[in-house]
């Protein structure tokens, strides 16, 4: 496919200029203020402004990152409590969407299809349709301030059942029904059966829930008011108000909450790419 | 648990249906329990925390209630609403709300789709351009946001780049003057986003068949022939789709303006998902932010039947015109 497009568009040697033009003036949009963080983060403070811009520090300030991460700003609680709150999410969420899209894909049951279309309408409501309700219900369930009203809160989304159920709709059911002849129960079967072949499912699930958790700013804003238990970006916002005029470190408080996304990113950028279509193209 | 049995009175005709067509694998009592082992924790939550805090939020947006346990909730009708709309603050987070999603809708998917038809063809370095403009979309809205506010700080990056060339006259406190403050908060949103509907329309055009180019080609079409007439046309059901994510996606937006401005100067900045934060978590005025919310709620439900009608409706009329 590939090579019958190139012979397509060969004889356009100004489209193709234009095309590289265009392509470099919106990569330097998007890469200039991400490399200006990195270069800034190992700044000293006095170099900050300097102009032209300095990409290259010239003086290199590694100190920046060992005063975010030693100082007293409580970076590795934050950073503990992140990774914790966001693994048990995940760990909770695959768990909990792969069992509910095997039912809703695989058993025949009363109100099935109602369950389907209520999950579908309900897919796309903003979060902070029902930010204050929650944060009563938390609350009345004593469980406002505390990771584990954090972790059960954001425990089932639709988009995981939804996305899972996808992939679990394409197994045959005759692999399901040839395994219930053999005596077989639903649970055997989806542990044994189902979940080896949803792996890649699972990965982009895995992902991306990582990706949101992680980032996610407005319910650790309300939900945690203890500040040993504030999430990274909780943490960060208000390191910035603290250490307002520190543009170095706060640039390296940025870099060090982004570096775990950017490795995640780099290992898991196709499935990343497939959750996010996916998720998209059914709405 | 009150959810589950809620729905049956409403919907039997579907579930007769479905019984109909299969009952190849009946389910013994063993599997009952197994069914409801399964779903059971998907479903109450769903219930505990999605069904129920919308209910509540209907509720709660026609009575006032400052949110202290054990105080009076007082129905008012629609005098949440009313409120809400002679409010000056309410207005101007309106106005920017849909100023913000007029000039996402117009770059993110256009933008997006150029992108994405030049990656799609022969581009050298073309998965670490992907890499580039996908990237910031996996990165929190914190940092992102932290970032563009040095850059607009007003000794920050951009007004030191306009002093150099001379323009000087034109650099201010991008974030603190009230002309600037949303256009810098849109375009900000505008960067953060065109990688997800870039990533979303490139996998729309590596389902175009690529006889359909041949056929072209051979036909003798250009290039701009080809993107008008054939790649448009295709893709016009997930551009339509991208435009309607867009719409929702800008609704949503906290983090960014939160960080950023935190809705001022003066209010100036707000759009209603931060307004919502302040009318409850700072003025304990529950019924006015859950009538907010219950807006927020009407817009993207619109949105969602949209995305269902609008590419049966256009299918329909592309039919009839063959």
């Amino acid at each position: 496919m590939k090579n019958k497009r190139k012979t397509a568009r060969e004889p356009i040697r100004l489209g193709k200029v234009i095309r590289t033009l265009i392509f470099g003036l919106f990569m330097l949009v998007m890469l200039f203020p991400l490399l200006w963080m990195i270069s800034t983060s190992f700044k000293r403070e006095i170099d900050v402004f300097n102009f032209p811009i300095q990409w290259i520090p010239p003086v290199f300030n590694w100190h920046n990152y060992v005063e975010v991460w030693q100082g007293n700003y409580n970076f590795p609680l934050y950073y503990w409590n992140t990774i914790k709150v966001t693994v048990a999410v995940v760990v909770i969420q695959l768990v909990i969407s792969s069992m509910a899209a095997y039912a809703l894909a695989k058993m025949d049951f009363k109100f099935k299809g109602f369950i389907f279309s209520m999950f579908l309408a309900t897919m796309m409501i903003p979060d902070q349709v029902t930010i204050v309700p929650r944060f009563i219900l938390l609350q009345t369930m004593g469980l406002l301030n505390s990771h584990a009203g954090y972790i059960l809160m954001l425990a089932f989304s639709v988009y995981g059942v939804f996305l899972l159920r996808q992939s679990v709709i394409t197994i045959p059911d005759s692999l399901i029904e040839a395994a219930r002849m053999d005596g077989a129960t639903h649970l055997q079967i989806f542990i044994q059966i189902i979940i080896p072949m949803l792996k890649s499912s699972l990965a982009t699930l895995a992902i991306l829930r990582f990706v949101w958790t992680w980032n996610d700013y407005q319910n650790p804003l309300i939900f945690f008011r203890d500040q040993k238990l504030f999430t990274l970006q909780l943490g960060m916002s208000q390191f910035a108000s603290q250490a307002g005029t520190y543009y170095a470190l706060l640039m390296a408080a940025s870099v060090l909450a982004i570096v775990p996304l950017l490795i995640i990113f780099i290992i898991g950028q196709r499935y990343i790419m497939d959750g996010m279509t996916a998720g998209a193209v059914k709405g | 648990m009150e959810k589950a049995a809620d729905p049956g009175t409403t919907q039997p005709t579907a579930k007769k249906k479905k019984q109909v067509v299969k009952k190849k694998n009946y389910l013994t009592l063993k599997d009952k329990v197994q069914l409801s082992v399964m779903t059971l924790p998907a479903l109450l939550l769903y219930g505990v925390f999605l069904v129920i805090p919308i209910l509540m939020a209907i509720y709660f947006a026609f009575h006032t209630w400052n949110g202290i346990t054990g105080s009076p909730l007082v129905f008012v009708g629609f005098q949440n609403f009313v409120n809400a709309f002679n409010n000056p603050l309410f207005q101007t987070a309106m106005r920017n709300m849909v100023e913000m999603v007029v000039f996402s809708v117009m770059f993110h998917t256009p933008v997006a789709l150029i992108l994405a038809v030049a990656l799609n063809a022969r581009v050298k370095g073309k998965r670490f351009f992907k890499f580039v403009y996908f990237v910031p979309t996996v990165f929190p809205l914190t940092a992102i946001g932290l970032l563009w506010f040095f850059i607009f700080m007003p000794n920050g990056s951009i007004n030191t780049l306009l002093t150099s060339i001379g323009l000087g006259s034109l650099a201010q406190g991008w974030l603190i003057q009230p002309a600037t403050a949303m256009p810098t908060i849109i375009f900000v949103n505008i960067w953060a986003g065109i990688g997800y509907y870039m990533i979303i329309l490139l996998a729309g055009l590596k389902g175009i068949p690529s006889d359909v180019y041949e056929a072209a080609l051979i036909d003798g079409a250009n290039a701009r022939q080809t993107f008008f007439r054939i790649t448009l046309p295709i893709l016009r059901p997930i551009i339509l789709l991208c435009i309607v994510l867009d719409i929702i996606g800008t609704v949503k937006v906290f983090d960014l303006i939160f960080v950023m401005t935190g809705g001022g100067p003066n209010g100036l900045t707000n759009v209603p998902t931060t307004l919502i934060y302040y009318e409850a978590f700072r003025y304990d005025n529950y019924g006015m932010a859950s009538a907010i919310g219950v807006i927020l709620l009407i817009i993207t439900v619109t949105a969602t039947l949209l995305t269902q009608f609008v590419p049966k409706w256009i299918a329909r009329r592309s039919a009839g015109k063959a």
